[in-house]
């Protein structure tokens, strides 16, 4: 009877180890780790935050954060492309950080060390001054530049709002940069006057938007928050930088589960409600598949690196 | 408008009172003091945690629990400063100075309900700084630049000098080694690993938290083994102690004030925060009492003000957030996020779209930090029994919690060697009157100094850094400060020094036998490590505005390293006064050392919590047979299994389960 007893009870918990393996017809069947590479205060864990009751309801299983802060994303990245290609482990991550970390090495890893399942938003980059100051405008900003010392903020160091400002540099607008470490600082530093413009990107930067006054958007079309502001495009500069959230795995990720994950992403970003929602939060959703993602990383990379090398003969000019 | 205010308070006091909302801000609180107290779990940790149980709740609701999880994590750092010398936050360091001292001297329940009080006086004066003058604090938090943060910070800095009087010098180096540690990483100017010798994952640099736990938690556990008495302290219960403890709140309500309205306008910068404050708020209290050397003996509003400070920034976080939309904080930024789950945009519009919200949450977080007396009254209580432990069972419990939480802080399998190897520091540093105290100090205020110098440098390319750096108006102030902060202590030793009988004087002569010290060695290793470093910034860091700064600390560590030694070296020569029980006490502790690493060591091969479990065993087992040299029983082997399985178990179900951390699994978990 013992035996008996021991046999049905070491054969159920054998089949509790074995079974996860058997079959993933129905990914996922444990939470999901969800590795973010910025920290819990930044839009990278926001821009999922705004999506996890929905996740759970999708896929039925919740996701587990996991920060991995440091490098401008390369700790993650790095720590993304050592895990197991099970999807149990997603990450959230940025380009041009991707691209930017790629150009310079820093990261010890290549394109093709990820799966990109899916972008989900998209925030362009803002050139804005304070609601008090005499600047109304791209031309106003760019005369008041050519005659004398303007300094202009940018939030981080050779991201999205650092390419941006490169970009209006090198096009022969002269200005003095300076990088803070964030978006917060980076927005008390314009409206503190500690800096004279600034760079900035939609999303973080939508709750103190009524303290600033926006001169253009580095997007190809006019943001819906802000609909009275031109693009750079529309006044005669090409500079179109946007930080891009998405969501990656480990390479050679099954195709059906990238397949369900894809599926899943698309079905939770239809929903009219939750876009509002994270239109409100300033992360505007704007859906790519995997294969178009990669693609814009990849088309990024040669312009960067041109606007890499720019900021680094600044750099060594400088001293 | 006055009025108006108050109208809307009054009806958000109302608004905030239904049971619902109190069952809530009751859970946050518990979930905050439980989570605050323990290593490894920050105060925004914290918070991130609790978020999505807030995503179901209605808008007001969630702004309370998450408040309320804000009010009792920035206060449950007190509970294990003051028990166990671990501070459970970055900002109870201070706590600790005086806290502990109390333990230690049997007054325990004093301490802590001391620490229960202030931090509410701090909370409710922080909120109703917040109701009254949110809108012109932002604007004078946005005069802050990067210029007046540098010389903030080193107005922090420059309290090393007042903090051991009669140990300026090592205190300072100490404060040094502190800065080193925090230019280790990625830096901020360039972006370019810096110090790392090729190890990538330092890359990321040293974890404050991690640090921190280290630094104190670990060290105070092997100093523990030292003293020969089974328990860490006698718990005296002596009827009262809430009594005296509010009567202590009443006796100091005007400095409680006064460093929570500071504490309140420090919570406002960003990037600044309650560490800072305890800090200054701790700093300050001492140069202006009567008589400052009471500080650091047991004090009672040496727990209180530090306490007070650092809640009270929990308000002043909320302004530039309410005021213009910008965290104050990364906790803060967490409820920001929380904020737009609900589909509310934070910022000015906050006032005209949801007026009502916003003032049943700053309404809530006065009625959270009355709340928090009780609840933090019954957590103190029960945690008070941990001094009925014997330490033959705390101390591996603390070691291996700690392991723990220094792994949930990043997920990084080197964090906890980086704990074990910041303890065991820190522990040599003790025995050399070097106080980790200091190196904390260096690693909370060094990376805030850098960043701010550099940002400085690159914003003075538009103007002049003259301009910048000394003739802005806030740079004057902290210039003054920092200069009066520094000639105090100087002044003060010199008159001491000619008031003292001219045969005192102990005459100062070169004696080669000091060489042989352990202070003498520990100074030379110092010193010669930041020879090294100092050697690869020069050679290995590319970026000039990436090497200026770790170069200035390592020369000066360089210089203050020789002076000190050539001091240490004149010191009149004393034969080495080690006892054998003293030597045996450091073979255990060493013993306990090994024990540590080797569990840890242990962890990829057989899962996190089963080499924990072997670890703790083990110490118990040679705690108890070993050292005791009881006879072999089954039933004491029994026991230390049993032991050993709960501690174990809770940190698991802790973990797991609650805080959805997962450590690395080998062949068991």
């Amino acid at each position: 009877m013992l035996r008996k007893t021991l046999v049905v009870l070491m054969s159920m918990a054998l089949s509790f180890i074995v079974a996860p393996t058997v079959s993933n017809a129905a990914y996922p069947e444990r939470p999901v780790k969800m590795i973010v590479g910025w920290g819990a205060d930044g839009g990278a864990d926001l821009v999922i935050r705004l999506v996890e009751k929905e996740f759970q309801q999708e896929f039925g299983q919740p996701l587990v954060f996991v920060y991995k802060t440091g490098a401008n994303g390369g700790i993650a990245a790095t720590e993304v492309k050592d895990s197991k290609a099970d999807g149990y482990t997603l990450a959230s991550h940025c380009n041009p950080h991707m691209a930017s970390n790629l150009i310079t090495k820093k990261g010890r890893y290549n394109l093709d060390d990820f799966t990109y399942i899916a972008q989900t938003a998209k925030d362009p980059v803002f050139l804005a001054v304070r609601k008090d100051s005499p600047i109304n405008s791209l031309d106003d900003f760019i005369k008041a530049a050519t005659s004398g010392n303007l300094l202009v903020g940018c939030i981080d160091f050779y991201g999205p709002t650092n390419f941006a400002a490169l970009k209006l540099h090198k096009m022969g607008v002269p200005y003095v940069m300076s990088s803070f470490g964030g978006g917060p600082k980076a927005i008390s530093a314009l409206l503190g006057g500690h800096v004279d413009a600034a760079f900035l990107i939609t999303g973080t930067s939508m709750s103190s938007l009524s303290e600033m006054k926006p001169l253009a958007l580095a997007s190809e079309k006019r943001d819906p928050n802000m609909p009275d502001v031109p693009t750079f495009k529309e006044l005669g500069y090409d500079i179109e930088n946007s930080l891009s959230r998405f969501w990656m795995a480990p390479r050679d990720l099954p195709a059906d589960v990238e397949a369900r994950l894809l599926q899943g992403l698309t079905n939770i970003y239809k929903d009219e409600g939750l876009r509002e929602r994270c239109a409100k939060a300033g992360l505007a959703v704007d859906f790519l598949s995997g294969p178009e993602l990669k693609k814009s990383i990849v088309d990024s990379q040669a312009e960067l690196s041109s606007l890499i090398e720019y900021g680094e003969t600044l750099k060594k000019a400088n001293q | 408008m006055e009025t108006d205010v108050l109208q809307l308070f009054v009806a958000g006091i109302f608004n905030a009172l239904t049971p619902y909302n109190l069952v809530i801000m009751v859970i946050g609180l518990a979930f905050g003091i439980i989570g605050g107290m323990l290593p490894g779990i920050a105060v925004v940790t914290a918070i991130a945690l609790f978020l999505p149980f807030t995503f179901t709740m209605p808008p007001a609701t969630a702004l309370i629990a998450l408040g309320a999880v804000y009010s009792g994590a920035t206060y449950g750092g007190a509970d294990a400063s003051i028990l166990i010398n671990t501070p459970g936050q970055p900002s109870s360091v201070m706590t600790a100075l005086d806290g502990y001292t109390m333990t230690l001297r049997g007054e325990a329940e004093d301490a802590l309900y001391a620490a229960l009080l202030a931090s509410a006086f701090g909370g409710i004066i922080g909120t109703l700084v917040l109701l009254a003058f949110f809108k012109p604090l932002a604007n004078v938090a946005l005069k802050f630049g990067s210029e007046s943060f540098f010389w903030m910070a080193i107005f922090g800095l420059s309290t090393l000098v007042a903090m051991y009087p009669g140990k300026v010098l090592k205190t300072v180096l100490a404060g040094i080694v502190g800065i080193g540690i925090s230019c280790v990483g990625m830096d901020f100017a360039g972006g370019e690993p810096r110090l790392t010798f090729g190890y990538y994952p330092l890359v990321r640099g040293f974890d404050l938290v991690v640090l921190m736990v280290g630094l104190f938690s670990i060290s105070q556990m092997l100093k523990v083994i030292e003293e020969s008495e089974d328990y860490i302290a006698q718990y005296d219960r002596r009827p009262g102690a809430f009594r005296r403890a509010w009567r202590a709140l009443l006796g100091h309500k005007w400095v409680l004030s006064v460093v929570s309205v500071g504490g309140t306008f420090i919570g406002t910068l960003p990037g600044a925060g309650g560490t800072v404050a305890s800090i200054i708020a701790y700093n300050e209290a001492k140069r202006w009492d009567k008589d400052p050397d009471r500080f650091g003996k047991g004090a009672i509003d040496g727990v209180m003000i530090p306490e007070a400070a650092n809640n009270a920034c929990v308000g002043g976080a909320l302004v530039p957030l309410l005021a213009l939309g910008i965290p104050g904080s990364a906790s803060a930024a967490v409820m920001i996020g929380g904020l737009l789950a609900q589909g509310i945009a934070p910022g000015p519009s906050m006032f005209s779209q949801n007026a009502g919200i916003v003032y049943t949450f700053i309404a809530s977080l006065c009625i959270a930090n009355v709340a928090m007396v009780p609840v933090g009254y019954l957590i103190a209580k029960v945690c008070a029994r941990i001094l009925d432990v014997p330490k033959a069972v705390i101390v591996p419990s603390v070691i291996t919690l700690s392991c723990l939480g220094a792994y949930a802080m990043r997920g990084s399998m080197m964090d906890v060697f980086v704990v074990l190897a910041a303890g065991g520091l820190a522990y040599l540093f003790l025995k050399v009157d070097l106080p980790p105290v200091a190196v904390a100090l260096g690693v909370v205020l060094g990376p805030i100094i850098e960043e701010n110098m550099i940002t400085t440098i690159s914003r003075a390319q538009a103007s002049s850094l003259m301009d910048l750096f000394v003739w802005s108006p806030l740079s004057l102030v902290f210039i003054f400060l920092t200069a009066f902060s520094l000639a105090l202590p100087v002044w003060m030793d010199w008159k001491h020094h000619k008031a003292r009988p001219e045969g005192e004087r102990i005459p100062r002569k070169f004696s080669p036998a000091n060489l042989y010290r352990l202070d003498s060695l520990m100074i030379m290793a110092i010193t010669l490590v930041c020879a090294i470093l100092l050697y690869e910034t020069i050679t290995n860091v590319e970026n000039p505005d990436s090497r200026l700064f770790p170069s200035l600390v390592f020369g000066s560590g360089i210089v203050l390293g020789l002076l000190v030694l050539a001091f240490t070296l004149c010191e009149p020569h004393k034969a080495s006064s080690t006892s054998p029980l003293q030597r045996h006490k450091h073979w255990v502790i060493f013993q306990t050392f090994c024990m540590a690493l080797a569990g840890c060591a242990l962890v990829e091969f057989l899962g996190f919590y089963t080499s924990m479990f072997l670890t703790m065993a083990v110490m118990l087992l040679h705690n108890t047979f070993i050292e005791k040299q009881k006879p072999f029983s089954w039933k004491r082997i029994l026991k230390i299994a049993a032991v050993t399985f709960i501690v174990i178990g809770v940190q698991y179900l802790a973990f797991d389960k609650i805080i959805a951390v997962y450590p690395p699994s080998g062949l068991f978990i």
